[in-house]
């Protein structure tokens, strides 16, 4: 085996602002003409600040559109944006997604798993009790508060759950419909994945869906779908 | 005049050498999309024009390269540059109709040819046909991956529209104060996107096989970008017209709100900027050619075209700082010293 060869590290983590400085060799060599490293220096500066602020304007837009729930400020940077552009076509692309997750789940020892529908207590309940999604060892515990009826869908790849994950506000294919924050608890029970949902009761009727994420790669490991019915 | 670190000339002669072998794998993988079949004279005849008259492959083969510095293959990257292929040419020809170009590349424009209507006809047909090769990813990629070069792909489309959008908006509002920092953001949308930074996230994606950073690529992508098309720009004021490929002057004729243009509009005596911008607020069609060989002579003598170069090289310069910083982790590899070779490249360009 050969050694992989690397480009050595930079010293700096952060882009550095400080132009002159660092093209003033080139610009020397250039001839050492002063305006001339100015246009440099400028035209660099004015570059960052282009491209910095419309970075800056993307994490915006990315935290209006998850409503700037408390999962997304939770969220590392590196799965952000295609994270949440996943969460805003996951309606569109739910029949590819659930195609995958079936093959998936074809699977020896994977088992989907959905909770039958229920009508729930008024004011705080938890219907759906824990049931297993695989052979071994998740068991999964959504925790629903609603004053309706509500059906439960999850879908869940094996051995996800293992890891920490973070869920995607549920969404409908109505794009008016205010989405739904689901939030992972931790609990410290272990193999447990606990999910919790409140539903007020002046939310629309509709199906609600979204992605569940493991926290660290930023793959989909699952789906989570909740049909809220009328009052 | 240089604010680029040199780059050894093997490294740089790397760049058409791959731009040939990867290119080459490219349009090999158009043959399937832009194959003869009905209705042949009105339509896919035609789709077949642009792609058939050449040039330099360069947004499929950085996202051929990108692929393979990052771990993926040839095979597996080919399909997402032929989409970029389709889609590039797609936007050329709506381009050439909402600038009324004569030209592109040595040959009338295909609006020019066979009118308005069958040319923005042809344009669609080419988007479709890229969205088709997108499609196709699913085999090779698998419907995760595909899907999410597919969510790369429409981000860049939209970024491309809004940057068209912009730069259309300036020519019909016959804007004359804009600055430096105007042009770059639209450059950023309209040319970076869909020439470097697409293709780079793209073939990174293909390669590590998982959804990338939310800014990853995106300011070496921008200052890469940017370099090529202010470059591009002084090319087709004092290019060679038979290299180059497009007619000379061309931005002038169409008013096009390039750097020299901006910085002639800044530094102009009063009575200059008036005639130049009574000269931007006509027609295309009803501006003379005095007139635009004036304009190019004030650039001149105000050293637009230089600053435009200077500038030019100055975000080339970043681009080789930002390049080594996303290179940083990838093994050494003829495609890692392409895309590490490209900010030298693109001024190199004649």
């Amino acid at each position: 085996m050969t050694d992989r060869i690397k480009k050595p590290k930079l010293d700096r983590t952060d882009p550095v602002r400080n132009w002159s400085a660092m093209f003033g060799g080139a610009a020397a060599a250039a001839g050492g003409n002063g305006a001339l490293s100015d246009v440099i220096a400028r035209s660099v500066d004015l570059g960052y600040r282009v491209i910095d602020e419309y970075v800056r304007q993307g994490q915006k837009a990315a935290e209006q559109l998850t409503g700037g729930s408390a999962d997304f400020e939770a969220m590392t940077g590196s799965v952000q944006e295609m994270s949440v552009r996943m969460a805003q076509y996951t309606s569109d692309v739910l029949g590819m997604w659930f195609q995958m997750m079936g093959a998936a789940m074809a699977a020896p020892g994977a088992a989907a798993w959905t909770a039958p529908a229920s009508r729930a207590e008024p004011a705080r309940s938890a219907p759906p009790a824990a049931a297993p999604v695989a052979a071994e060892p998740v068991r999964v515990r959504v925790e629903v508060a609603s004053t309706r009826p509500v059906e439960v869908g999850i879908d869940l790849r094996p051995g996800a759950g293992l890891t920490p994950l973070i869920v995607h506000a549920l969404r409908a294919v109505d794009p008016d419909k205010p989405a739904l924050t689901a939030t992972v608890v931790a609990n410290g029970e272990p193999g447990v994945l606990r999910l919790r949902v409140r539903i007020g009761d002046d939310h629309p009727p509709g199906v609600y869906s979204g992605l569940l994420l493991d926290e660290a790669s930023g793959l989909p490991v699952g789906a989570l779908s909740l049909r809220v019915g009328s009052a | 005049m240089t604010a680029v670190a040199p780059v050894a000339a093997d490294e740089l002669e790397l760049v058409p050498e791959l731009l040939r072998e990867y290119g080459d794998a490219t349009r090999v993988a158009l043959c399937e999309y832009l194959r003869p079949r009905e209705p042949r004279r009105h339509l896919y005849s035609l789709v077949a024009d642009y792609p058939r008259r050449g040039g330099r492959m360069l947004r499929p083969t950085l996202c051929i390269a990108a692929a393979r510095a990052f771990g993926g293959t040839l095979e597996e990257a080919v399909r997402s540059a032929a989409a970029l292929e389709l889609l590039h040419n797609a936007f050329l020809v709506h381009d050439d109709v909402e600038d009324d170009s004569d030209e592109r590349r040595g040959r009338p424009t295909l609006h020019a040819l066979h009118g308005v209507p069958v040319a923005v006809n042809v344009g669609d047909a080419l988007t479709v046909l890229g969205l088709r090769a997108l499609i196709d990813n699913g085999a090779a990629l698998g419907a995760r991956l595909a899907l999410l070069v597919l969510e790369e792909a429409e981000r860049m489309a939209r970024e491309s529209i809004e940057g068209q959008a912009i730069e259309l908006g300036w020519r019909r509002d016959n804007a004359v104060t804009l600055a430096d920092g105007d042009y770059l953001e639209m450059v950023l949308k309209k040319t970076c996107w869909y020439t470097t930074i697409f293709p780079l996230r793209v073939g990174a994606l293909i390669g590590r096989r998982r959804p990338l950073e939310a800014e990853r690529f995106l300011r070496f992508g921008f200052f890469l970008g940017a370099a090529f098309q202010i470059q591009d720009d002084v090319l087709n004021l004092a290019g060679d017209p038979v290299r180059y490929g497009k007619e000379l002057g061309g931005d002038l004729w169409e008013g096009k709100r390039t750097l020299m243009l901006l910085h002639l509009l800044r530094n102009a005596a009063p009575d200059e900027r008036s005639r130049l911008s009574d000269f931007l607020s006509e027609p295309r069609r009803e501006r003379r050619a005095a007139d635009v060989a004036w304009v190019r002579e004030r650039m001149d003598a105000y050293g637009s075209i230089a600053h435009a170069q200077r500038t030019a090289h100055a975000l080339a310069g970043a681009a080789r700082h930002e390049g080594e910083a996303v290179l940083r982790d990838v093994p050494g590899s003829r495609d890692a010293r392409f895309i590490a070779a490209l900010p030298t490249w693109v001024l190199e360009r004649r």
